[in-house]
């Protein structure tokens, strides 16, 4: 009960730091949102700006965040990972506990999720969406498989060494820029091309290799969790 | 060209990481020499680069040729490349080491994991100390702090996952510390690039009191927390001494000090004078470095595993580098950066050393360590050094860094800071001068007493008697360094 008192201060405190900060701060901020708004899209040839910060102002940021991705799940994999082979957990999969409904619907909206998830990763630098949120969708949607066959088994590692591939591959892609635009880790073409459709090429082949990367890595995690609650 | 250098030179060091599981299937000195010389390759890059910065001055690398406001900036300092190329020759040492024992407690198969666990590490540290971004240091320190998860883990003891557990909780509670202290800052000035938040702190910051202290709080107490300053110190001893000796070594000497470099980036690059004058981060500093100086010590003395004596040890000696941090003065941060060279020194040659005694005789126990000084000398005789190094004692660097220090101290007016540098230097003595005259004095009635080189591997050797060389030498003739350090301190203040 104390522990939640202080807990509630501390957060009412901190509360209080932003209200106390959010006056009169009209002068002060120099944002770069009207930037970013007037030569974002001519710039990196993309018109959803988030993942024109994502995949070239700040893509080295974006890179190693997908790297933190790739450490976690090799971190969780190694300390799930048990000297005797064990099967995948069953415990959704019993038959008597997922109902017939739920694994009839799962099966009509699956092929809706991917292609759901497919569409918002190739989308990504013309509408909100981007390789990180359609990874995810696609994760989600190859989890729904496990309550529709329950006797699947995973293979942990191959899932792994390919997401490792795929980050070398990200890695790779993204140096390139240094033979054509003379620095690390932003779009391969110089973007004084037509109507940025070059760099459409970029954002796409990048968006794509990080949302499978992100989709794997969910895949690993989820698959990890399940064999450790068994 | 040049400017290029940094950056391929931590390409260079993640792709490394990348690519050792492809030699799963060969012969693993194959991939320790290939190691070698990626290490050395990028040692010889930044030696480059070193004299380049200290002949031309600093430079800067942007990525997408962006302005900085929009994209990331490397900023390639004295301070940083001296920093990298320090850390490099002694991960240099350390991995030499680790070739011969790696193997403490770490399966045979796993060494490929130690390994690219080590370059990722360095990768992270590399971009730490580069990058000119507030948001990209949080990105490269959650690299480093989950690298550092898993190397503790990587013995897969049950000891080693409690530790590495109340590591996570507490540098995750550090991390999320210092983001919420990025975003206070982001709030105000709209950037997150260090020149241009400093530069809009020391114009308007008036206009934000409230936000810009809340802000240099969370962001010091994250960066402590994770540097095991005094009162937020728990995870360290734990965490060190259940990992692998060669990679205690690391995380004590190096890791724990890359924090600190981010520590004196936030408060004198981002923050500046005008605001640490105002705000009473110094006393602050001063008193919990103080404290913690002294109780790290006394908490040391308790201890009968020598690695988590060694670690109860660092507490203490971090108090030492924070206390020059906060005299805030040239003086003062010239001994602290000394300090963090001369004890990253230290520690690496006593972690390693015990190391080796562990290796061979397997024993952590202080009690056991009677009669060493005859079973291992060598080992023995670079622990003592090192030892002498912790408690001050003149030819050592550690007597330079005390010396420096007290200086300052004096200089800054806070005569009863060198009370407590005497009285900490004292309990050093009290717990490191027992082991050392036990080891050459008392015998050890199980063991004949009979003078004998010890038999590890000559990797092992190597390493230890360069840094007890290196000890002596930087007590002997610390000048050169001690001008460079002073050069690197005035340009941060």
């Amino acid at each position: 009960m104390i522990r939640q008192g202080i807990l509630i201060v501390m957060l009412l405190a901190i509360f209080a730091v932003f209200i106390v900060s959010l006056s009169d701060l009209d002068q002060l901020y120099q944002t770069s949102a009207d930037y970013f708004r007037e030569y974002g899209a001519e710039q990196t040839g993309s018109n959803n700006l988030v993942t024109a910060i994502l995949l070239d102002y700040r893509l080295f940021d974006s890179l190693f965040e997908a790297g933190i991705l790739l450490i976690a799940v090799s971190g969780i994999i190694w300390i799930s990972k048990h000297d005797i082979e064990e099967k995948n957990a069953r415990f959704m999969l019993d038959k008597f506990k997922t109902p017939d409904l739920f694994v009839t619907f799962s099966r009509l909206v699956y092929p809706l999720m991917l292609a759901f998830g497919f569409y918002i990763i190739v989308n990504g630098h013309v509408s909100p969406g981007g390789g990180f949120q359609g990874g995810a969708i696609v994760a989600t949607a190859i989890l729904i498989l496990y309550y529709i066959d329950a006797e699947k088994e995973t293979n942990i590692g191959m899932i792994v060494t390919v997401e490792k591939f795929l980050y070398l591959t990200i890695l790779i892609i993204a140096s390139l820029s240094i033979f054509t635009r003379g620095t690390f880790f932003t779009n391969v073409f110089p973007y004084d091309t037509h109507g940025g459709s070059n760099q459409a090429i970029y954002l796409v082949t990048l968006n794509i290799l990080v949302g499978f990367k992100v989709a794997l890595g969910l895949w690993a995690i989820f698959t990890a969790f399940l064999k450790e609650g068994r | 060209m040049i400017a290029q250098l940094p950056i391929v030179s931590m390409v260079m060091l993640l792709g490394m990481a990348l690519i050792i599981p492809l030699f799963k299937r060969r012969n693993f000195s194959v991939t320790t020499s290939l190691g070698f010389v990626v290490l050395l390759a990028v040692w010889v890059l930044t030696l480059l680069v070193l004299w380049h910065v200290r002949v031309e001055g600093p430079m800067t690398y942007r990525f997408g040729n962006y302005e900085a406001f929009l994209g990331i900036e490397l900023y390639i300092d004295l301070f940083a490349v001296l920093f990298v190329f320090f850390i490099l020759s002694l991960i240099m040492v350390i991995y030499v080491y680790s070739t011969g024992d790696a193997t403490e407690g770490v399966a045979e198969k796993e060494y490929g994991r130690y390994y690219i666990l080590l370059f990722i590490l360095l990768f992270a540290m590399l971009g730490i100390i580069y990058t000119n971004d507030l948001f990209n240091t949080y990105v490269f320190m959650e690299i480093l702090s989950i690298t550092t998860v898993s190397i503790i883990s990587i013995k897969r003891k049950k000891e080693n996952y409690t530790a590495s557990f109340r590591y996570v909780m507490l540098n995750e509670i550090g991390s999320l510390s210092y983001l919420f202290g990025v975003a206070l800052l982001y709030m105000v000035t709209g950037y997150t690039n260090i020149g241009l938040v400093a530069e809009s702190i020391g114009q308007h910051w008036t206009a934000y009191p409230a936000n810009a202290t809340t802000a240099i709080g969370f962001m010091v107490v994250g960066v402590g927390i994770k540097s095991a300053v005094f009162p937020f110190h728990v995870w360290l001893p734990d965490a060190h001494s259940t990992a692998p000796s060669s990679s205690s070594a690391i995380l004590s000497a190096i890791v724990v000090k890359v924090y600190i470099l981010i520590m004196i980036k936030v408060l004198f690059r981002v923050f500046g004078l005008s605001v640490l004058d105002v705000i009473p981060v110094s006393t602050l500093l001063i008193a919990v470095a103080a404290t913690g100086m002294i109780m790290g010590s006394m908490f040391a003395m308790a201890q009968t595993d020598i690695k988590r004596m060694l670690g109860y040890s660092s507490v203490a000696q971090v108090g030492y580098i924070v206390m020059g941090i906060g005299l805030i003065s040239v003086l003062g941060l010239q001994a602290a950066l000394f300090h963090v060279v001369s004890h990253a020194l230290m520690k690496a040659a006593l972690f390693l050393s015990v190391g080796a005694i562990i290796y061979k005789k397997k024993i952590r126990k202080v009690s056991e360590f009677n009669g060493m000084g005859f079973e291992m000398p060598v080992a023995m005789v670079v622990f003592t050094i090192a030892a002498l190094g912790m408690i001050g004692v003149p030819m050592t660097t550690g007597f330079i860094s005390k010396l420096n220090l007290g200086l300052a101290a004096l200089d800054g007016g806070q005569a009863v800071l060198v009370f407590v540098l005497i009285v900490s230097g004292f309990l050093n003595a009290l717990y490191y001068l027992p082991i050392i005259i036990n080891a050459f004095l008392k015998d050890n009635p199980s063991q004949i007493r009979v003078m004998r080189v010890e038999k590890i591997p000559k990797t092992m050797l190597g390493p230890l008697v360069v840094l007890g060389a290196l000890i002596v030498y930087f007590g002997l003739f610390p000048g050169v360094l001690i001008r460079v350090l002073e050069a690197v301190a005035a340009s941060l203040l």
